[in-house]
């Protein structure tokens, strides 16, 4: 950045700083939604911070330098509730730079420096966000002033590492909407027609005894009993069988959900054994030297000295073993391809796989879609996973789309992260873009999705779609081909619908891939799997602004608060936990809150019938575009700036359109209503004139009347 | 017919850059087809000489309809309007370059300098500039700080003192005396220039930049479409191109930011007549609102680029040299308005509302300065062009009698002809009209012309309803002139997709793409534009029964991502999925070489 950007900095409003009249309904979507509550909900003030109800300040500290990679370091009271790290400047004209993070985004603290060290500001506290951020706080260096709010702040933001609950169960404000109830599973179904001919509601699994990580409530073939049912669970994944998810509703052409069949191998002889051993073993091993490069990375991070010499060397063993691990992969693989061992299969399965078939009579093929790479899937194998075989399911034809595994996908957003903030760097920013790969990724799942979309839509074929466990990349991809088909889930409505219903009820693992309140910041099981998704939903818009009835500020506000920990939404990892936990009776819903200030996230452009009053039909608005076909390619897949590069106030938005497009759309109504009440005016004159014997009073009289 | 081949290929390509599909090939004709149509393509697609143009060819009668706000600065008096439009009362016009002691030959005869200036001290001080390009006046304020745009001085120790004179003259030109700022465009001048940010390519890399960038739009199969597509960044970045455009929002975004607090800028670049005319006009955008309507935006372009000898003819490469070796290291092709109008589109997508404009408006202008058709962009400079119609006028006077007694102007050009060229070169020039390209109407139907316009303008009659509702009238001279602070950094420049990609069939979709933000807009405005045409007649023709249309729906019609340009199939057709658009997608390219197969899931 050069000086003449520094100066521009100091008098932009600074987007940390998001406090009320930032938050006003022109802001678009740069401002944090995790603020918003000054604006929008009943504010308590608490000395000098405003709490939401529920929040209690736990610790503070004075004379801490907030080193803001903008603005400078700036000189304030830092204090730690039960929900926020919060930093007001002393300095009563910075006002603008209060910082507000809720604990909940927060992955790791760090203590910097030590009480010897050398240097202004030198000696504090780092805390690094899930939201692509980290904040650095000095302290003073006498009496240890930084130990009690480190302190407070592990507690705090790793609740359940200390056995204390989640903030949003001590979180209590009423909302005149109530969330809980936007998703009702059988309401779903029967918009879809269900049950109809082919397909019907089924509670086999009411006590989630067939499935734990399923929903209560499961559309399945009409044609399938309970115990082929039993048997299914059996041969799938973690007993999570072939169920509904989108009915066409012309073609009944349909895309269910599973996760990968237990396949495995049967006979293995000790030459098998050997190859698969190579394979399994190549694989976790050079996932270990991965992950290890990655902590040591993430530990070094920012530790130049010795850091360097150290992360060097480990990095060069490490490749040296990731490439006899990759040799050690490749060769078991071509073994196995070459011997062609088959797997297990299951008859019951099979049969399953032939009703979901037979309930679409358009097509006599069923599309299974296993979103793994193809090495991926026969890996599996090894640990008794795997693939259907075409020669086990007739008529069904097997395709891989080739998108990653979670950790991939963490790793692509690391470097994303390490690009974004906190400075931007110009010189390497497209090829910065590249190596992430992040791109390329929400490319590989457009077009998965757009593959589906193509086959239900053109085709009217059904899919099957499942990666290995069916809840990450499975859930990216129905979720996404199910807002390009259907309308429905393209309102504010629809879209909250789908998130309940593909990823919250279909047991996405949120608590595992987010890790709410647990200090375990390098856990593998850690992935923005989500996020993705919400990026693709981003692309989406970007392809096609007017198909959207809810803006990006929405999907800001979800991501913002998928960290929170506010709602009860996003926590746990299924609706077996949810509902043992009794989440929606002890905490708020986000769709409460959502929907509370709707008018907040409404696309001004949206071109279509809303969601919010179904019943005024009046409004002359055309049919909207039914289905979405966005082109998977890089040329048209933007980076997501105002996620991303949020954090930087030089990063400009392109809100003037919706600014505009909002004042004309309010103009219109302005003119509508102003139209309308002339227009009744004069109805109800002529029709006064009309009744009127003419010879007792002119109209004149009548009008001064 | 290999030799043919080769130049159908080179047709073909050239074609791509001006926007005719690409896809044509002659691959299913017969030979002599193919011949025929490849000798016509290379006769009229690369003329040699400049009355080969087809402007000399064009019979059609020229009525001229130019709004009456627009400025051509042809004559002094339209740079005196210039002038006093912009309150700057130190400056003064000579016309001394106009007469036979001219000495800026690639400029109009008006120019606009320092009031203390002399003239004969003007032509002794420009003998030291390149190209005779002494710091000229171009816009100003009315609180005195000025935009000057200037050449390179010659590298002799009289120059020096000459420009530092001349600076002298310039900064006693500024009302209170302020020393100018002198940015340095490009050039080897840099060692002692103040402050550069990005350094503007020289033309040649430039040219290759562009060149690059074509071959990332204009892939020639579906296969080489998607094989850039996995690698996109990387050429995007390679072709450097996009930093060039942020290079020169950088540096009027630096000019602008100093004239905004009152210093007078000169800009200095080589011969003065490239990045001098993007920065400077950029500048003007950036400060002045009265250029980002149309009207200004066409004077604007006027005064920079055709007034002041912009080499239209040899930069977009309009005639080709009869020796081959020549087209190959022809270092003075590059597409410098190109640039400038990515530029001003980059301003558009960063404000949206700011700009009278829209985008289809700049495409079509740089489709324009390939058609040949309008004498705006095929002239060198503006001597040229006065040199064509000269000889023209004289080719009439000797063969029909023509009564129109020649100024004297005329016959000092005309001496510099003999006589047999003129009569080689009569019969072309025996219909040869100026026509300038601002004549819309020439070229589109007024529904075409719609897509020029900018709905979400809020300069015009519709003030944003928030400022109306809260300034007062009192504040608009201020916020006249204030200015707009583009972002400049790589990261918020981006490709200009409707120019370069409209022609990519895979990218085509309906009702997807910016264009949506367009016709929405436009339709909303369509009804509002009802709704209160329908309130005035509802209050005027009380009495009369009302048995109107309703004020209407929103009609909606699908259009495809690059609409109005694109040449997609039928809107309605299902669009049916090549399965190029997955399977190419090489899983092995997602994986960077220490991801691979790091783990069962």
């Amino acid at each position: 950045m050069d000086k003449h950007n520094s100066s521009e900095l100091l008098n932009s409003d600074f987007s940390l700083s998001k406090n009320a009249s930032s938050d006003s309904l022109d802001s678009d979507s740069k401002s944090s939604s995790l603020n918003s509550k000054h604006g929008q909900d009943s504010p308590h003030v608490v000395g000098d911070i405003q709490v939401l109800d529920g929040e209690m300040v736990m610790g503070s500290a004075r004379d801490v330098t907030y080193l803001c990679p903008y603005n400078g370091p700036c000189r304030g009271v830092l204090k730690v509730t039960n929900y926020q790290i919060h930093f007001r400047p002393t300095d009563v004209s910075a006002q603008q730079g209060i910082l507000s993070v809720p604990l909940g985004v927060v992955s790791r603290i760090e203590k910097v420096g030590g009480a010897t060290s050398k240097g202004e500001n030198s000696y504090g506290i780092e805390v690094f966000c899930k939201d692509m951020r980290n904040l650095r706080f000095a302290h003073r260096q006498e009496n240890h002033s930084r130990r009690g709010i480190f302190e407070k702040l592990q507690q705090l933001a790793f609740p359940l590492s200390h056995r204390l609950s989640l903030f949003a169960f001590s979180y209590s404000e009423s909302f005149p909407e109530e969330g809980w109830h936007v998703y009702d599973p059988i309401a779903e179904l029967r918009r879809m027609g269900v049950n109809n001919d082919m397909w019907h509601i089924t509670r086999i699994n009411d006590k989630y005894e067939v499935c734990d990580s399923y929903p209560a409530i499961w559309a399945v073939p009409a044609a399938a009993n309970d115990d082929l049912l039993r048997a299914v669970a059996a041969f799938r994944s973690r007993g999570r069988i072939p169920v509904l998810s989108w009915i066409h509703p012309s073609s009944q052409a349909t895309i269910t959900r599973c996760s990968q069949p237990l396949v495995g191998f049967k006979n293995l002889n000790k030459l098998d054994m050997v190859y698969y051993g190579m394979v399994y073993y190549g694989m976790v091993y050079y996932g270990m030297v991965y992950y290890g490069m990655v902590y040591y990375g993430m530990v070094y991070y920012g530790m130049v000295y010795y850091g360097m010499v150290y992360y060097g060397m480990v990095y060069y063993g490490m490749v040296y073993y990731g490439m006899v691990y990759y040799g050690m992969v490749y060769y078991g693989m071509v073994y196995i391809l070459w011997h062609g061992v088959s797997g297990k299969r299951s008859r019951e399965d099979e049969r399953y796989i032939q009703l979901i078939m037979d309930a679409n009579a358009q097509a006599h093929k069923l599309f299974i879609m296993d979103a793994r790479p193809s090495a991926n899937a026969i890996a599996n194998k090894a640990k008794g996973g795997g693939y259907e075989s075409e020669d086990a399911y007739q008529n069904a034809e097997l395709v891989f789309l080739d998108i990653h595994n979670i950790h991939v996908m963490r790793e692509s957003l690391r470097k994303l992260k390490e690009l974004c903030f906190p400075q931007i760097d110009q010189t390497r920013w497209f090829s910065g873009i590249e190596a992430s790969c992040w791109l390329k990724h929400i490319k590989c799942i457009l077009a998965g999705a757009v593959r589906i979309v193509d086959k239900v839509e053109n085709h009217k074929t059904s899919v099957l779609v499942h990666c290995s466990d069916g809840w990450d990349r499975t859930a990216q991809l129905t979720a996404l081909a199910m807002l390009m088909l259907d309308p429905y889930y393209r309102t504010l409505r629809g879209f909250e619908v789908l998130i309940e219903k593909e990823w919250l009820s279909f047991g996405h693992k949120f608590q595992l891939r987010i890790g709410h309140g647990d200090e375990r910041h390098s856990d593998a099981d850690r992935s923005p799997v989500f996020l993705q998704w919400v990026d693709c939903v981003w692309q989406l818009q970007q392809q096609f602004p007017t198909a959207f009835e809810f803006n990006e500020r929405l999907l800001i506000t979800i991501i913002d608060h998928l960290y929170s920990c506010r709602f009860g939404t996003f926590l746990f990892n299924t609706e077996r936990e949810r509902v043992k936990e009794e989440v929606k009776t002890k905490t708020m819903s986000l769709w409460s809150y959502i929907n509370t200030n709707q008018e907040l996230y409404l696309n001004p452009l949206y071109w279509g019938p809303s969601s919010l009053n179904p019943t005024n039909n009046q409004i002359p608005y055309a049919r909207p575009q039914q289905v979405l076909v966005p082109v998977a390619s890089l040329r048209l897949i933007k980076l997501w700036k105002a996620l991303y590069c949020r954090w930087n106030p030089t990063m400009r938005q392109q809100d003037p359109i919706y600014q505009r497009t909002r004042e004309l759309v309010a103009l219109r109504a302005q003119l509508e209503a102003a139209v309308a009440a002339a227009a009744g005016e004069h109805a109800a004159r002529s029709q006064r004139l009309a009744l009127t014997p003419p010879r007792v009073s002119s109209p004149l009289h009548h009008t001064l009347v | 017919m290999s030799g043919s081949d080769s130049m159908v290929k080179s047709v073909v390509f050239e074609s791509a850059g001006t926007g005719i599909d690409p896809k044509r090939s002659f691959a299913n004709s017969s030979i002599d087809q193919g011949r025929l149509i490849t000798m016509a393509l290379v006769h009229h697609a690369f003329p040699k000489r400049h009355h080969l143009l087809f402007a000399y060819d064009y019979r059609e009668p020229y009525y001229p309809t130019l709004p009456a706000d627009m400025n051509m600065f042809l004559r002094p008096a339209d740079w005196k309007k210039e002038l006093e439009r912009c309150e700057c009362p130190h400056w003064r016009i000579t016309c001394i370059n106009g007469t036979s002691d001219g000495f800026m030959p690639t400029a109009g005869e008006t120019l606009i300098v320092p009031s203390s200036m002399l003239d004969y001290s003007l032509i002794d001080t420009a003998r030291l500039y390149r190209a005779g390009r002494v710091p000229v006046w171009v816009w100003g304020r009315p609180d005195g700080a000025a935009l000057l745009r200037s050449g390179e001085t010659l590298q002799t120790e009289a120059s020096m003192t000459a420009e530092s004179i001349f600076l002298e003259q310039v900064r006693r030109s500024h009302p209170k005396l302020r020393q100018p700022r002198i940015l340095y465009l490009c050039g080897g001048q840099a060692g002692y220039a103040d402050a550069v940010t990005a350094p503007l390519p020289a033309l040649a890399a430039l040219h290759a930049s562009y060149n690059k960038l074509l071959d990332l739009c204009t892939p020639t199969t579906l296969r080489g479409f998607w094989e850039q597509d996995s690698q996109y960044y990387s050429i995007l970045d390679s072709s450097k191109w996009l930093r060039h455009v942020a290079g020169c929002l950088a540096l009027a975004d630096e000019a602008a930011a100093s004239l905004d607090a009152n210093d007078t800028v000169v800009l200095v670049e080589g011969e003065g007549v490239d990045y001098c005319a993007v920065v400077s006009c950029l500048t003007q955008l950036l400060l002045d609102p009265h250029c980002r309507t149309i009207s200004g935006f066409q004077s604007l372009i006027q005064k920079e680029w055709v007034a002041l000898g912009h080499p239209f003819c040899d930069r977009l490469g309009l005639l080709t040299p009869t020796n081959p070796k020549d087209q190959a290291n022809n270092t003075e092709r590059a597409p410098v308005f190109l640039l400038f109008l990515d530029c001003v589109w980059q301003l558009q997508n960063q404000f949206p509302t700011e700009f009278q404009f829209s985008e289809t408006y700049l495409t079509t202008l740089w489709d324009c300065c390939h058609n040949q058709l309008f004498d705006t962009f095929i002239f060198n400079c503006p001597r040229d062009r006065e040199l064509a119609v000269s000889k023209f006028l004289y080719f009439k006077k000797r063969h029909y009698g023509f009564h129109r007694d020649f100024t004297a102007r005329d016959l000092t050009l005309l001496t510099h002809l003999t006589t047999q060229s003129v009569e080689n070169e009569g019969e072309a020039l025996g219909n040869f009209v100026l026509r300038p390209v601002w004549d819309w109407g020439e070229q589109f139907s007024e529904q075409d012309m719609s897509m020029f316009y900018n709905p979400l303008y809020a300069g015009g009659k519709l003030q944003p309803l928030s400022q109306r509702m809260s300034r007062s009238s009192i504040t608009s001279m201020e916020s006249r002139l204030e200015r707009l602070r583009p972002c400049a950094a790589p990261p918020a420049v981006e490709l200009w997709s409707q120019c370069y990609e409209r022609w990519l069939l895979p990218l085509d979709a309906a009702g997807a793409g910016r264009v949506q933000y367009h016709i929405y807009n436009v339709a909303v405005l369509d009804q509002i534009h009802r709704l209160k045409e329908k309130m005035v007649s509802l209050s005027i023709m009380s009495r009369h029964s009302t048995g109107e249309a309703e004020a209407g729906a929103l009609k909606r019609h699908l259009v495809p991502r690059f609409y109005p340009f694109s040449c997609s199939r039928a809107q309605d057709a299902p669009t049916t999925l090549d399965a190029m658009q997955v399977s190419l997608i090489d899983a092995s390219q997602l994986l960077d070489s220490q991801s691979l197969l790091n783990a069962p899931d």
